[in-house]
Formats: structure tokens, sequence, C-alpha cells
């Protein structure tokens, strides 16, 4: 049985919808990560999982029971569903075993509970040391703790890593992918940053002006979006003029290629490809049809604009070893196919 | 479609919350009007007994406007005497009368000792008539009419004079004088001060409202210095920051007995005898309605007026014994030869005219 | 923006909040019956007096200025302690409450025994900054403190000099303290008596008592006191405006710059040491200088220690049980106005504001009507006098309970509640517990006062039972001010307790609510 099942969800304020007709599964220990940008209805959507609001239609249901539904949702406090906030939220007056113990105080394993719980965390020596002492990664790591202790059916972190530097989010996303992992903990996560999203979801579901516009894994969400909206939240693409040729290839200015989406395509169909910057390499040894604009260093890779003899501007990805230079001719072709998506 | 985020509101709709506001107000301004009238209906009716405690047999209890420091251990004297516990509570005499007023039937006031005729006046309907043995103590003019109430000691109206600046023999006789231009800015008066308000009340018996009037906007015209309480008007002229003030006599000799007669600055002049500036005020007792059969009560009172207690005052507090049989102070000119205007206290009721006069001048 | 996800108010804090805005309504349920009482012609005799008026402009004159020369105080005296390093900034911060332990009817009499022609609108003015003050100084202080110095340090960036950089920041963030405390002073002005008279000012106050001591007409007296109710509605409500416009700098991370205090020249040390000494020079040493020397001069009868020591200990624990009712009684109706802002909540907190301004007399008063005709076994007994002293001082709980309850997150409630936590216990446990120490704040700023209270602890004390004020008062009836004296000297002292602890209190409070400094 999967672990959360919303059905047509509607919720808001005031009698105005801000999250509308939302439904997905989630199968039990996954983590689902929602994509959306500001103003989409995740946090609506978190809080209205967790029993701060209740919906105006459309119900949820956690381990085949149904919590919430118009009528009298369970209160917060017997969903047994964990949150992690934002900011991570610690009780400034608890130290950091006061924290985690919080919502386990009648629990005579408590104690167990509350060393094993920091051994995940890896902050055994932390035991007693004050939030205001801890570093934006540890006072996380903390209150996943203080969510976790009481074992509860699902957890969910509303954008953690935000309030984060860069260089520390990209362990401590590690990390707690681990932590819940061997918890065995079922989690959804809200966050904006894409590169997140991708990283560390079993399950990725995007939405956009209060709707869920696409709901799938990472991966095929990636390489095969479904429309523009969702490629572009996803990561760069480029849009290129295409069409569907008899024999089911797309065709488009880099030639005749095959698509991700073969099977829906109808020949003769006017439309879009969908290409990612990596799909296309630069080759010297054919003629070139390209000028190089810009460039952008990422360390790892680049990421560089041309301009298409034909006028159009794409981006492409590189790795770095090859030096390039703005203003000079070069050879683009595609490599990996693209998602053909109709007019 | 829209999906504009409104603010924050109750997603249920806030109605019902309002309405229960609502009625929870209502029924609060309910309770408070529904007590108000069963005390209205109380004090028609037949009260059996006051709801409140009763003090034991054996205890009184006295509303005094007279100082703890004043009296305290005048009434450890009578319990000493009679075995008799005095419970007292110490205030203003004019905010004690408007609390008992506001206590109605059920004050816990047995006894009322006020520092003045006024606030005994205010309260007369909550008073019993005292008993002849005690009526006949104190002469008529010192007494209310219907006898609810009698005067214990007397205190004189006085003029004190900056004696640096004054001679003696310039000090003015009348109060007429003091609307004269060489006071200008000399004369200091406690317009809110009980006694203050019964010479007023005086003046306008004898010399008619007119006059009064005439003679407290002259004041006004002549810049004259008010003051809270005559302490402080005493103060004022002892150190010189007015010339004349218009006091009760016993104020000056209490201070001369704290801090040495010859240290006083301001000494005391008493006005000629039928000038309204002479007035004779009285201290004075009453007993309350529910306490009219009280033993305690009666006797607490014949105590006041028994010769004892009178020369008591008369060495304390340096006042006026209104006991026939006893003699004042010493250094005190005698009250028969003080006179003061012709008239009974108890004369003294139109209280609220006068503060209605005194507020139209603007010195109230 | 944020929001606050519970879905409806929870019906049992509204109930509870206005049930005890209700008790602190009393005094002007009996303003309204006795009102009620007077005719219509005797109100428009009073209302078309002119000397009223003219009373009434003196009484809002006196308030303005007063909260104008207490804001003129504040400010900089508060930009000194937390912006920079003055010589003994430490001593200072544990000093700056303590003028509020002196009642303005003893500041009043000090200065008076001092320079005897002392009198006047501005003598007055003076005195009552000078024991007032820290009712402005202390908000403004955490809330200075507190600022966010990331606003201000962008300012400077874009290259606006450091006054004007604080001015069109930290300043806009400081308003709603500033008006809070400023309302308070303006309705402590108001409410005066005590120093009002013994300076020969002609305020409203005096109007209103002479109505109760002399006419005993309660109802013409209850009329102006009404005026006084309505004055005091108009500055409450201009408060809320001013509380309003500023917006509210919780920076969204929930991370505050710490502030770091600038090091002063010399000349400016000394500046700041000077301003510092002329204050407490003025508000604490000349008024405690006088009475000393009051004391020294002796009295007729010697002091009766016993009497001294009955009378004090009674001050403490009455003024503490008043504190403990007032905190009780305002907590729900900040719970709730912290939490849910809404029209109700807010005439809720207006009604528990509206008795501030009213003089003694009248809450005394209606104490007296109410308990005698509803309640008359608690007339005269502790328990009604305690509760006095919390309904004249609730909106202090009240204000102090709701700046504290604000400072903390909803999150952390709404953690709580997915931790298995009830609702109520989920605030008790994370709000409640954050914010007590600026609710014991308020609960010691209460006692403060009411140790100093006076008009209505003579009418609904216990008979026999006396307080410092008390005791202080029926000395000063009589000429003999010398034996007022100690019974002065020993309340300031007896209030410079919970004055210290207030001082100290905001000298720690401020770390626990920060957790991502």
């Amino acid at each position: 049985m999967s672990a959360i099942s919303v059905r047509e969800l509607s919720a808001g304020y005031g009698g105005e919808a801000v999250i509308d007709d939302i439904s997905f599964e989630l199968g039990q220990q996954q983590l689902l990560a929602i994509l959306g940008p500001s103003g989409s209805g995740k946090s609506t959507l978190l809080k209205t999982i967790a029993g701060f609001l209740t919906p105006m239609a459309g119900s949820i249901t956690l381990d085949g029971v149904l919590v919430s539904d118009t009528e009298s949702p369970v209160p917060p406090e017997k969903r047994n569903i964990g949150l992690v906030p934002q900011e991570g939220s610690l009780f400034p007056h608890l130290d950091v075993s006061g924290n985690i113990s919080f919502g386990i105080k009648r629990d005579p394993q408590k104690k167990q509970r509350v060393n094993e719980l920091l051994e995940i965390i890896n902050m055994t020596e932390y035991a007693h040391a004050r939030p205001q002492e801890l570093s934006g990664g540890q006072q996380q790591r903390v209150a996943l703790a203080r969510a976790l202790a009481p074992k509860p059916k699902l957890i969910l972190l509303d954008e953690p890593f935000t309030a984060l530097d860069t260089s520390l989010r990209a362990q401590l996303r590690e990390d707690i992918r681990s932590i819940l992992t061997m918890t065995a903990t079922t989690a959804i996560m809200v966050t904006h940053d894409q590169e997140e999203a991708l990283a560390t979801a079993d399950q990725l579901a995007v939405m956009q002006a209060g709707k869920l516009i696409a709901f799938g894994t990472p991966h095929s969400l990636y390489n095969a979006p479904r429309s523009i909206a969702v490629a572009q939240l996803l990561g760069e693409i480029n849009v290129i003029p295409a069409r569907v040729e008899a024999d089911g290839r797309v065709r488009t200015e880099f030639g005749t290629t095959d698509s991700a989406n073969p099977d829906q395509l109808i020949p003769g169909e006017q439309g879009t490809l969908i290409v990612r910057p990596e799909a296309f390499v630069i080759d010297n040894t054919l003629i070139p049809n390209a000028t190089i604009i810009d460039l952008l260093f990422h360390g790892h890779d680049s990421l560089i604009s041309v301009r298409m003899d034909s006028g159009l501007v794409v981006k492409l990805r590189e790795p770095t070893e090859v030096s390039r230079f703005p203003r000079t001719p070069c050879a683009v072709v595609v490599t990996k196919p693209g998602t053909f998506l109709s007019l | 479609m829209s999906y504009i985020r409104r603010p924050f509101r109750t997603s249920h709709s806030p109605r019902p919350t309002r309405s229960m506001f609502r009625v929870l107000a209502g029924a609060a301004l309910l309770i408070p009007i529904l007590a108000a009238c069963s005390s209205e209906a109380d004090t028609s009716a037949e009260t059996t007994e006051p709801s409140v405690e009763i003090a034991e047999p054996g205890e009184l209890v006295v509303y005094s406007g007279r100082s703890e420091e004043l009296v305290g251990p005048l009434f450890a004297e009578f319990t000493n005497a009679t075995g008799i516990k005095v419970s007292a509570r110490f205030g203003d005499s004019a905010e004690l009368a408007a609390q008992m007023l506001e206590e109605g039937d059920r004050s816990p006031a047995q006894v009322y000792f006020s520092q003045d005729a006024g606030a005994l006046g205010s309260v007369e309907e909550l008073l019993s008539t005292l008993p002849e043995s005690v009526t006949t103590l104190v002469p008529e003019q010192y007494r209310a009419v219907n006898d609810t109430w009698s005067g214990v000691t007397g205190r004189a109206r006085v003029i004190a004079y900056d004696a640096e600046s004054v001679p003696a023999d310039q000090v003015p006789q009348s109060v007429f004088e003091l609307t004269d231009e060489k006071w200008r800015g000399q004369v200091a008066i406690a317009p809110t001060n009980a006694s203050f308000q019964a010479f007023v009340t005086a003046m306008r018996v004898t010399e008619g409202d007119d006059v009064t009037k005439e003679w407290l906007t002259g004041l006004v015209n002549n810049d004259v210095q008010t003051y809270e309480k005559n302490g402080l008007i005493l103060d004022a002229v002892d150190s010189g920051q007015v010339q004349l003030g218009l006091i009760n006599h016993y104020y000056w000799y209490q201070k001369a007995a704290e801090v040495g007669q010859e240290n006083m600055r301001a000494q005391l002049g008493f006005m000629a005898p039928k000038d309204p500036g002479s007035l004779i005020n009285v201290a004075g007792v009453g007993i309350l309605k529910g306490a009219a059969e009280n033993p305690a009560a009666i006797e607490f009172v014949q105590w006041l007026l028994s010769p004892s207690t009178q020369e008591w005052f008369v060495t304390n507090t340096f006042e006026y014994p209104l006991v026939a049989s006893v003699a004042s102070a010493p250094n005190l000119p005698a009250l028969d030869s003080l006179a003061g205007p012709d008239i009974a206290l108890a004369q003294l009721s139109d209280l609220p005219g006068t503060l209605t006069m005194l507020q139209d001048v603007g010195l109230l | 923006m944020q929001t606050k996800s519970r879905t409806k108010t929870p019906s049992l804090l509204l109930w509870g909040a206005a049930f005890c805005a209700f008790i602190a309504a009393i005094p002007l349920v009996y303003l309204a019956i006795r009102i009620g009482g007077a005719g219509a012609s005797e109100i428009i005799a009073i209302l078309s007096r002119l000397r009223t008026w003219e009373t009434v402009a003196i009484s809002v004159g006196l308030a303005v200025v007063v909260v104008v020369a207490c804001l003129a105080i504040s400010y900089p005296t508060a930009l000194f302690l937390t912006r920079t390093k003055m010589p003994l900034r430490r001593f200072w911060f544990t000093t700056v409450a303590l003028p509020l332990a002196i009642p303005s009817y003893v500041a009043a009499y000090a200065w008076v025994a001092l320079i005897p022609g002392m009198n006047g609108f501005w003598a007055a003015a003076m005195v009552l900054t000078a024991v007032s003050f820290p009712y402005v100084l202390l908000p403004l202080l955490v809330s200075l403190r507190s600022a966010d110095m990331g606003l201000e340090q962008v300012a400077r960036s874009l290259g606006e000099k450091p006054m004007a950089a604080f001015f069109a920041t930290s300043f806009r963030q400081s308003v709603p303290a500033a008006a809070a405390g400023s309302l308070l002073v303006a309705l402590y002005v108001l409410s005066d008596f005590g120093a009002v008279a013994l300076l020969r000012v002609d305020a409203f106050t005096r109007v209103i008592y002479t109505s109760y001591r002399a006419s005993f007409d309660r109802s013409n007296a209850a009329v102006l006191a009404g005026m006084l109710v309505i004055l005091a509605v108009i500055l409450i409500s201009l408060e809320r405006k001013a509380r309003g416009r500023s917006l509210r700098f919780r920076a969204d991370k929930g991370v505050a710059s710490i502030t770091i205090p600038k090091a002063l020249t010399p000349a400016s040390s000394a500046l700041s040491l000077m301003w510092f000494i002329a204050i407490a020079v003025i508000s604490l040493g000349i008024p405690i200088v006088s009475l000393l020397i009051r004391l020294s001069e002796g009295t007729r009868r010697p002091l009766d220690w016993g009497e001294l020591a009955s009378a004090a200990v009674n001050t403490a624990w009455i003024s503490a049980l008043g504190a403990v009712i007032a905190v009780l009684l305002a907590l729900p109706i900040a719970a709730l106005a912290s939490t849910f802002r809404s029209k109700s909540t807010s005439s809720i907190e207006s009604l528990s504001y509206s008795g501030l301004a009213l003089p003694g007399v009248v809450i005394g008063l209606s104490l007296v009507f109410l308990s005698i005709n509803t309640v008359p076994f608690l007339y005269q007994s502790f328990v009604l006098l305690a509760f006095a002293y919390a309904v004249l001082f609730l909106p202090k709980s009240l204000g102090a309970s709701r700046s504290a309850l604000e400072a903390v997150p909803p999150a952390l409630g709404q953690v709580a509640q997915t931790l298995g936590y009830h609702p109520l216990r989920a605030w008790l446990y994370t709000s409640g517990r954050i914010s007590l120490p600026g609710i014991a704040a308020g609960g010691l700023l209460v006692m403060l006062t009411a140790m100093k209270e006076l008009p209505a602890t003579l009418m609904l004390r216990p008979t026999g039972f006396d307080t410092l004020a008390t005791e202080l008062w029926s000395r000063t009836e009589l000429a003999a001010f010398g034996a007022a004296a100690p019974y002065a000297l020993a309340l300031i002292l007896l209030a410079a307790v919970p004055s210290f602890a207030l001082s100290r209190g905001f000298l720690t409070s401020e770390k626990e609510t920060m957790v991502n400094a």
C-alpha cells in the first residue's frame, strides 16, 4: 500500500484555492521532491498534508487511513507526520538532546532513541550543545532527528537547504538522503532548486500555479518532459523547430534524429524538439555551422551559447578541456535524442 | 483562472466568532446593570442583615477621615478604656463619604468620623439620629439639624501671615481686605479644600451670593495663589512664598509643635468676630443607620465627647473642644470670643451651589 | 508574507480573552452606569463649561510635552547604550529602570521640599518626565538591540551618513516600541493626580477629584471621567496606527546581524557620561537627597520600625499577588493579539487599555460598587485589592506579553504539534516557555506600579491593612512631612527591587529568541 495517497486535493485561504486538483501517490520509503517556483503552492500543499489547513476538496490517505478530507480532518498532533521547517526551528530553550526527545517524552526508551539518532546524524558529541552554538547544517540535522524520533509515517521537509551555504548543501543533501534511507522513512521534500530535486528524489512532482503539472522519476521527467514548462523547470533547454518525418524520426536543422518519445509522434506533425545542452557536441572536423557567442565557466563544464547560421541560438554543455573562444566558428551536432512536442 | 493569494483569513466564516463576541459584550453590559437594579431594590426593601461581614460584638468599625497619625493613639486609648476593639479605616473624608454612598446599605462602617461638616452633611441619609445623651453635650450650632451628626472639635478659620514681611498691625482683620491691590499675588487659598468651601458657603449665607461672587472674582483678579491643602499654604507662608494664607488654626500649632514655635516664620492672625473669615468649622461624628442600636457605637461617640478626650484634643491637635466644661488651649483665643459668623453649621448645606460658584469664577 | 497556518481562531482562546478584557473594562461599565444616572442637562452643563475644556487642554498639553520629552531623552540614551562602547555601560543598563521606583507624588513632594517655590506646568512636566521616561526607554532598548543592522549597513553602503542611515532603517523599526511606551506615558500623565496637585497645575484630574471629593455627586464626576476615557481611546488608536504602519522587520530568514558597538572618542565618552549623570541626578539623585534631608530634620513622633516593616511586607506581597493576577488575565489576550490579527482581537485589546487612563479613585469606586453588589463577601478583602491592581495595570502586562509572544516564530508551535502535542500544550511548551522572560518583565512592571498605587488601595484595602503608600499619604495629610520621609524612602527602596530586576532581565532576555544569530 502506498505511504501517502492524495486525491483531487484543493486547499487555500479565505475561500480562494491556492492548490487545485492535486493527485499523486507515493510508495513506502520513497522520497518525493516537489519542485516549483515561488507561489506555486508547494508550502500550501505541505501544510495541508501536515494538517494545518483543511482541504476544500479532495482527500489525503496515509498508509491506507483517511486523514484529511473536507469533513473532519485528523489534527496535526495525531497524524504522526514529522515536519522540518525551512529554518529548522529548533527550540532555543532546549539543548540538542532536549530538542530531539521533545516528541518522545513519554517513551521509556527515550534515551536510547536519542543516542541512536545522534549517531545517525553523526553529532553524538553535541548532545548537550545549545542550538545557538550550532551551524546551519547542524541545526538542520538536529531538526531532522527531532522529526524522526517518534518514527513518523511520513516526514515533510520544507526547503530544508535554502538557508545554507552552497558548499554545505551538497554534503547535507547526501547526509539527509542517507539518514532517510537508514531510517526507512518516507519523505516529501519541497524545493525550488532543480538540482536538489533531481539529485535527491525518487519521485519528482512539478507544481506550477497551484497545479501538479508533472509527476514521475527525475530521469523520465528530465529526459522526456511532457511540456516546455516542465522541461524548463528541470534544467536548461533548447527549443528547436522540428517536424516529424514519415519514418517517425524528427527533422531539424541539425538533421534527422531520433526522439525520446517516438510512440507519441504523428508523421507530418509540426512542433518543437526539446534538446538538453548536453545533447550537443562541437565537432570541428565538420564544416562550421555556428558562431560561438558566449561562454559560462562552471568548473566541471561550460555552458556555451552559439548562434547557428540559421540565426537560432543554442546553448550547449561541454567539458572544459578544450578551450573555446567567442566569435569563433564551430560546428554543432546533436548526439542525443530530444523530446518532440507538438505545437 | 486566478489563484490570487488573499491575506490570511480564517477558512471558516468569521461570522460565528464575531457574533459570539457581540453576545458576550451584550451579556457583559447586562450583568452590572442587573446588579445595579438589584442594589436599588435592596435599598427600598427591608434588609435584614448586611451581607458583608459584621463586626464581632466588642468590635467597632469606624471610617475615619482623620488620619491615623492623628487619631490612632486616640482609638487605642478607647480600646484600653472600654475593651472594645476599634477597626478603623483611614482615608480622605470626602472619598470615604463617596465610598459609603457607593456601599449603601451594605457598608461595613458603623461610625463615621469626619474631618469636616460638609462630608457629614453629604451622608446624612445614611446616618441615624444620635441619642439625647450625646446631643445634649454639644451646642446646637455644632450639630446637624436633625441630630444625625455632632461636632467633636472645632477649628477656626484664620489667616497665616509672613511675620518677616508683614508687621502684626498690618494683618487684615477682614477677608474683604484681601482683594486690595497691596496683596496682589500674595494671598494663598485652597479652593479644593473642604474647609475653604465651607467658609465660602457660610459667606454666601451671611453676605449673599452676589457679594460672595464679587469677592471671589476680586481674589482671582488680584492673582490669588491656589494650593491643594492647608498644610501646603502654611509651608508657603512659612518660607516666604506668599505673605498671607487662609487656613485652619491648628495647622500652625501642629507645625510649631514639630519644629518649635520660635522657628515659625509664619504667625497667626484671627479676624474680626463677625467677619465671614472667622468661621468655626467642626470635625464631627455620626452613627450609621445599621449600627443605630449598637451600644459600642454610642459609647464611642460619647467617649469622643467626654471631658478627657476633649482635653486630649486640646493638647494633641490644638483644636477647640466643643463640650462646654472643657477649656481650650491657653495660647488660643477663647472660642466664644471668636464667635464667628452667626450661623449654624447645619445651614451650610448648599455645597453644590458653592462649587458651581467657584467653578464659575475659575477657582475650580 | 508570513501566514499563520491555523485554520480558525480557537474559540476557547477568543472567549477567554474576551472574558479577561471584560474584567479589565469593569471601570468602564461602572462609568457607563453612573453616567446613565446623570441627567442630560447636567451633562450638557458640564460639557459647556469653559473651565472644563481649559483643564482638558492643560492635561493634554502636559501629556504631549512629557511624551516628547521622554522620547527626546530615551532615543539618545538608548543609542548610547546599544550602539556605542560608552563607559560604565553595564552599570547604566542595570539602573535605567530605577526612576520607575519613585511615585510621581513623592518626586513632586521631594522637589517642592527642596525648592519651595517650584510649581506650574513646566515643573510638572519635568517631574513627570523624570519618573516616567523608562516606560519609553525600556522597550526602545529592546527594539534597538534586536534591530537588524543589515539594513543600516546597506544604507551606509549607499552613501548615507550614519545618522541618516539610522533614521532610514532602524529608527522605523523602533517606532512600535516607542509608540507603545509613549502610550503608557501619556495615559500615566492623564491619570496622575498627586504630582499635578502638589505642583499646582490645573489639570483635568483635579476637576475630577474635586467633583468626587466635594460634590459627592458621582454622576457628574463620572461624566468627567468618561471624557478621560474618550481621550484614552483616541490615544490608543493613535498608537495602534503608529504600530501598524511600520512593517515588521523580522528578517525572513530569522537572522539578525549582531550590533557592533562603536568606540567613542574621549570627548564623546565624556559627553555620554555627562548625559547619563544628568539624567540620574534629576530623576533619582535630587529626589532622594531631598528626602534624606527631610529625614534628617526629624519628627515629633519617633519612627516606629515595626509599623514601617509591616507596611513594607504588606506592600511587597499584595503587589506581587496583583502582578500574578494581572499576568494571568493578560495572557489570553496577549496570545490572541500576537497570533491572530482581526477586528475583534484588536477591540478586545483596546478595551483592556482604556482603564489605564482613569484616575485611581474611579477604579476604586467602580470596584467598590461592583464587588459590593455582586460579590460582597470579597469586599475589602486582599483578593479584591490584588484584583484591583490587576485591573488597573493589566495593560502593562499585556504590552510586555504581547511583544514577547510576537517575537517567537510560529513554526515552533507547528513543529511541536507534529510531534504529537495538542495545540494548547504545543503553545505552552514553545511560545509560552520562550516568551517567559518577557512575560515576567510585564509582571515586574505591574508589581512595581502596584507598590506605588494609592487611591484604589485606600478604598479597597482590608481595614487595618497598610501599604507604604498609604502610610506615606496619611503622614502628608498633616504638615508633618518629616514623618513621611522614611516611608517615602522605604517605598523607593522596595520598588527599586523589581526595577532592578527589570533592567537585568533586559540584559539577558534577548539571547533565547535568536537562534540563527
